[in-house]
């Protein structure tokens, strides 16, 4: 073949600038780190490289899921201490209580301890997680009819009935008679007006009387007098019957407001029963990050807290030793293994919580084994390589210096 | 018989000559060898007969001895099948380069590694918000984020987009610019047949070398702008397009024209070139629309391709805008399918309370058919006027809420929230199955296409350089030959003069020593 001078210069230049190509692809490998410089260069390594990447996305999401409901269920889990030390504490006071040896007045001592603990089950029941209450199902916010919050767990004053979110927890039994009236009477309130706690209602009555509600209302006064009989004050007996209407407008309002019969109330429990607050915690697998707040306190007039409101007024009445000891030492025990049920469920879910914490950490590691096999260069290779090519790029130039240089011209004088 | 006086000296005479114009071709040679499409020339002797007349008429036993040294051609050497095979292999290689070089520009769009590539990083944001927003459902602050989370991931869709605009009207730009560019060259070489034609015609017995290299390399230009065929008549070289379009007939050109027209793909009015050859050296002109399917070599295949093809296979911009597309229709379709389904949270704007909890409210709101975004910066895709009028119209809960009413106040209800965020691993969603393996898939397609026509344009620049070197091989000026040739020449030239001088010194014998016997 005939060889020309643009052909050596031509060829001379195209391997120079292979070379220059090469030393610089290298270059930037190894000022980079990189396997590739842009995604042209390696499309396969690019899809590898972007799945590691993903699957890492993906698992820092999970490991701040798994983080947010430990956080929640860890909430859960001191409430739950909480009501098993007041189960504790209630037992042993039962259990005192019910001898003989103990008077009216150590019981009366006895019966404030029990209202301590009630109202701390229900400081408890309304416990929150941040500003979240957490044994409420969905109703984390607490509801505020007329912008007054009202936590998911309150107390009606005048029966004492515990509620969660309109459901009237004391007066309903899981999969009652559907027909069952659930309305509020007389006798409700009448049977509470025995008691020391009604009186404090009734004074609650008072109270708003004062503030020109319902008219204000005498206890001590005796209704039964006639007119004209000593005694007779017919400024207060005007009083009693405000008060008595004002109770029977009460009920009435009451009624009317939770006028659910027992299918409904069952509908109603049945939806709240299933209210769990869930986080993604693994591709597919929720977690509940709440308990089930039925499975705390019980249901219907046995529930803790209403049993506690039960002990405290006999023990401040003077219920008699055998009523006390048939009427709460078994259920107590009954509802405390409930608990502990409940307890452990807790346990096994901060478990599960624990190992996908440890499996997401091994992921984690493996992920970035991936991403960093599919995107990192080997550096001992690369520096091997560029040295090479360096050496190639070098001699490349030297004889093109030598070839190009010299020609017939410089050898004729 | 005798021979004529000065016989001899004319045949030293046509020697001399010769070596002159040898020296003048060398010297011709040696001054273009860095010309590009210099053809080396060479010149062709032959030598001279006897006269025919004395030699019909020559007695026994008389030497006729030829007249000297005369030129046959003045000629160059060129290998016109290397030409064809150049200009074939230099129009795919223009294309698959073309190519190369418009899809290395949409690359960084695709390329976090190096920075870029916003989007996917962006979408996993989204739904690292919606995870937040499932675990305070009930809190503004999540849904702040997650409403900034969506402007953002739109803002990377549109940024994207925008620049795959932007890169479409650099290809449209180009077309443009290429047309003028082929107008320009066929018109040159029809000048050039011409005055070739005249000077061979006046000339018979020369070649118009010079202007034939500039033709030569005209066509060598021609061929990395379209892909042509060509046949050389009467000194003429007429061109076509590859399906027979005639581009230059003897002298007449037919040339290219680029008219605006609506925009097939975003329908903007005249903002979209259409190439129409019109061949107007027939009777009955007629014009024929070039597009990706019947230019299939040379950069104006590479633009067009690159403008026009919405296909996967070689695809160019506008297959990589629908990808776009389809991911922000199946992420917007999916995300309002799975939010209308879901209640709004009753909170309050500015101190306005806002509507009660509702369902059927639209996240984003993106009809396909327009596109994320047009080139005049109208954004198509974008969230809903519900969200943006208020965060609590994010809605997580998959039942109404009513602080009002402790039954129906579900603050915590998240089950919609749940679901939002789940989409992401889900592989049932329209068109692209799950949103990471698509976008998997598009960044591949754009490196694999950009890997794929870089590799065919590196082979076949390889063939085309080892081509030219045949070529160049075989009409390139080589200085250690044409060195020899001057040295060739120089003795020639030397040698002949020597024979005038000797022929002189005959003649002087002759002239004035001869007959001088006694004198």
């Amino acid at each position: 073949m005939r060889v020309t001078n643009s052909m050596l210069v031509s060829n001379f230049l195209h391997n120079l600038n292979t070379n220059m190509n090469k030393v610089s692809k290298l270059q930037t490998q190894l000022s980079s780190g990189r396997k590739f410089a842009s995604i042209s260069d390696d499309p396969v390594s690019t899809m590898y490289s972007m799945q590691a990447r993903f699957r890492l996305d993906n698992l820092a999401r999970y490991q701040e899921s798994v983080k947010m409901t430990k956080s929640w269920l860890t909430q859960a889990e001191t409430s739950v201490f909480d009501l098993n030390e007041v189960y504790k504490s209630a037992y042993e006071t039962v259990i005192d209580a019910a001898t003989d040896i103990k008077t009216p007045e150590d019981r009366r001592i006895m019966a404030a301890y029990i209202g301590q603990l009630r109202d701390h089950v229900l400081q408890t029941l309304n416990s929150t997680f941040g500003n979240k209450y957490i044994f409420a199902g969905f109703n984390t916010t607490g509801s505020y009819p007329g912008n007054q919050l009202e936590p998911p767990y309150k107390v009606d004053q005048l029966t004492g009935d515990l509620w969660l979110s309109g459901l009237n927890i004391t007066r309903y039994v899981p999969n009652y008679d559907p027909a069952y009236d659930l309305t509020l009477t007389r006798a409700d309130i009448g049977y509470n007006a025995i008691k020391e706690k009604a009186s404090m209602n009734v004074r609650l009555l008072a109270e708003k009387a004062a503030q020109k509600l319902v008219p204000a209302y005498d206890p001590t006064y005796n209704s039964s007098l006639l007119m004209g009989e000593a005694g007779f004050d017919k400024d207060k007996l005007n009083a009693y019957n405000d008060y008595i209407d004002a109770r029977d407008q009460y009920i009435d309002d009451y009624n009317e407001d939770f006028a659910l019969n027992g299918a409904e109330y069952q509908a109603l429990f049945e939806k709240l029963e299933v209210e769990q607050i869930e986080f993604w915690v693994g591709t597919g697998t929720k977690m509940d990050a709440v308990l089930s707040s039925f499975g705390l306190v019980g249901t219907g007039p046995e529930n803790l807290y209403s049993m506690l409101d039960n002990l405290y007024n006999d023990l401040m009445h003077g219920q008699s030793v055998p009523h006390i000891q048939n009427a709460y030492i078994t259920q107590l025990q009954n509802m405390q293994s409930g608990l502990l049920a409940k307890s452990a469920e807790l346990g096994g879910r901060m478990n599960r919580l624990d190992m996908l914490t440890n499996r997401y950490e091994m992921d984690f590691i493996n992920y970035t084994q991936l991403k960093s096999d599919a995107e990192d260069a080997d550096l001992a290779e690369l520096i091997m390589n560029f040295s090479m090519a360096m050496n190639v790029y070098n001699a490349a130039l030297s004889s093109g210096a030598m070839v190009i240089q010299k020609s017939l011209v410089d050898f004729i004088r | 018989m005798i021979r004529p006086t000065f016989y001899g000296l004319e045949i030293a005479k046509t020697g001399l000559y010769m070596s002159q114009l040898g020296m003048d071709v060398t010297a011709h040679n040696i001054a273009n060898v860095d010309t590009p499409g210099y053809t080396r020339q060479r010149v062709v002797t032959q030598s001279i007969d006897p006269f025919n007349a004395l030699y019909r008429l020559k007695p026994l036993n008389t030497y006729k001895v030829g007249g000297g040294v005369e030129l046959k051609i003045l000629d160059q050497i060129r290998d016109e099948f290397l030409d064809w095979q150049f200009r074939n292999e230099q129009s795919d290689y223009s294309k698959w380069a073309t190519r190369a070089q418009g899809l290395r520009y949409i690359e960084p769009l695709y390329d976090e590694f190096s920075g870029g590539g916003p989007l996917r990083v962006a979408i996993t944001e989204l739904f690292d918000a919606f995870s937040e927003l499932s675990r305070n459902p009930s809190d503004r602050e999540p849904r702040e984020a997650a409403r900034q989370a969506a402007l953002t991931m739109i803002e990377a869709f549109q940024q994207t987009y925008s620049n795959l605009l932007v890169q479409r009207d650099v290809q449209n730009q180009a077309i443009k610019g290429t047309a003028d560019a082929i107008n320009d060259i066929t018109e040159q070489i029809a000048m050039l047949n011409k005055t070739i034609n005249n000077y061979e015609y006046e000339n018979p017995m020369h070649m118009a070398n010079d202007l034939r290299d500039k033709r030569n390399l005209l066509l060598d230009q021609l061929s990395a702008l379209i892909d042509i065929k060509y046949e050389p008549a009467n000194g003429y070289v007429n061109i076509t397009t590859a399906d027979g379009i005639s581009l230059v007939n003897g002298l007449h050109v037919n040339k290219i024209e680029a008219r605006l027209d609506e925009d097939p793909i975003t329908k903007d009015a005249n903002s979209y070139y259409r190439l129409f050859l019109v061949d107007t050296n027939s009777a009955l002109p007629s014009e024929t629309e070039l597009t990706i399917k019947n230019v299939k070599g040379g950069e104006l295949a590479g633009h067009l391709q690159l403008r026009d093809n919405d296909g996967a296979s070689n695809p160019g911009v506008p297959y990589f805008m629908d990808r776009l597309n389809v991911l922000a229709n199946a992420i917007a379709k999916e995300i309002n399918a799975i939010h209308s389904m879901g209640y709004t949270f009753p909170g309050s704007e500015n101190g306005v309370a806002l509507d009660k909890s509702h369902n059927g409210v639209a996240f984003f709101e993106f009809d396909i058919t327009k596109g994320i975004c047009d080139a005049n910066g109208n954004i198509n895709f974008k969230l809903s006027e519900d969200i943006l009028e208020s965060v609590w119209n994010i809605a997580c809960s998959d039942e109404p809420i009513d602080l009002d009413d402790p039954i129906t106040a579900k603050g915590g209800n998240n089950r919609i929230a749940l679901l939002l965020e789940e989409l992401i691993n889900s592989t049932t969603l329209d068109t692209i199955g799950n949103i990471f393996s698509f976008m998997t898939t598009v960044t591949v397609e754009v490196a694999g296409a950009i890997k794929h026509a870089a590799s065919i344009a590196d082979s076949l620049g390889a063939n085309l350089l080892n081509i030219d070197n045949n070529r160049t091989s075989i009409s390139g000026v080589s200085l250690d030959e044409e060195m020899t040739n001057m040295i060739k020449y120089q003795h020639s030239y030397d040698a002949s003069a020597r024979m005038v001088t000797a022929m002189d010194e005959m003649l002087e014998t002759l002239i004035n020593r001869m007959g001088v016997v006694g004198r």
